[in-house]
């Protein structure tokens, strides 16, 4: 197995035409896709295979941080696969801001299946053209969002020692 | 290299998380982390130099011991980037479910279930 990929399963209680919609209009992706707790104002979206969704994420009152997906393939209804990461405000590609060791790229692939009105979301997660040092960042990353170890751990302790000297 | 790179760089080793975690109980001696790693002393020195360029621990002479402090400072900007980003995709479907229920809500034509 390769431990470099993540895949992520979810089932939405919506047609597979509908999750389609939402994957490709500006409008849809702009209100789901980003991290919580950011508005994410989408500035263009060229669905097709070459094409790039370009977008800022702002969290309160700091400049926004750019970022794009660069689609590689698009086989409508089921299957999409882009490159994500951060850009310029000129949809030009960049390191993350807060760190050099975070893969420049995230190659993503999803796969929609029809469960009537259901449809089930299957979504590969890998580094793309990542160093060894950028592959145990993702990796941290990944895992500090699921398992109570690694970075989490190690936030968690953190957490509790600004706690106690409140 | 940034600092924060130098922090996440630090973070990527276990050893020095657990020293990271120990430090978070309050501060403590290089014979104590010692102690707590099971690495030799040589060792314990190479992981503290590199805490301590990143920030993280500060090492002050207090008697005849040496003591080493945590300072959380470089922690709490580096944990700000990585709980934005970590949960990304889970964040994003969760909220692409939301945007789906809402729609069937406010629906006219669906079903009542």
């Amino acid at each position: 197995m390769n431990t470099d990929q993540y895949t992520f399963e979810r089932e939405f209680s919506a047609s597979r035409e509908r999750i389609w919609r939402a994957w490709s209009t500006l409008s849809d992706l702009a209100q789901w896709w980003g991290p919580s707790g950011c508005t994410v104002f989408g500035k263009s979206l060229e669905f097709r295979a070459g094409g790039f969704f370009h977008y800022a994420m702002s969290f309160g009152e700091e400049p926004p941080v750019w970022g794009r997906f660069n689609y590689l393939s698009i086989v409508e209804p089921n299957q999409i696969a882009w490159l994500n990461s951060f850009s310029n405000e000129s949809c030009g590609i960049s390191r993350a801001p807060f760190s050099d060791l975070c893969p420049l790229e995230i190659h993503n692939l999803a796969t929609f299946t029809d469960l009537g009105d259901r449809t089930k979301l299957v979504l590969r997660a890998e580094p793309f053209g990542a160093t060894e040092a950028e592959i145990e960042f993702f990796k941290e990353l990944c895992e500090t969002g699921s398992l109570e170890q690694g970075l989490a751990g190690t936030f968690d302790k953190l957490d509790r020692f600004l706690l106690d000297r409140r | 290299m940034s600092n924060l790179d130098l922090v996440f760089g630090a973070l990527a080793d276990g050893t020095r998380r657990a020293m990271l975690a120990r430090l978070g109980e309050g501060e403590t001696t290089v014979n104590a982390l010692v102690a707590l790693t099971r690495h030799k002393q040589p060792t314990v020195s190479k992981h503290l130099k590199v805490l301590e360029r990143a920030g993280l621990v500060m090492r002050t002479p207090k008697a005849q011991y040496r003591m080493v402090q945590l300072n959380p400072v470089p922690l709490q900007e580096a944990e700000l980037w990585i709980k934005r980003y970590a949960s990304l995709y889970t964040d994003s479907f969760d909220r692409l479910d939301h945007l789906l229920q809402d729609e069937r809500q406010n629906s006219p034509i669906e079903e009542q279930l």
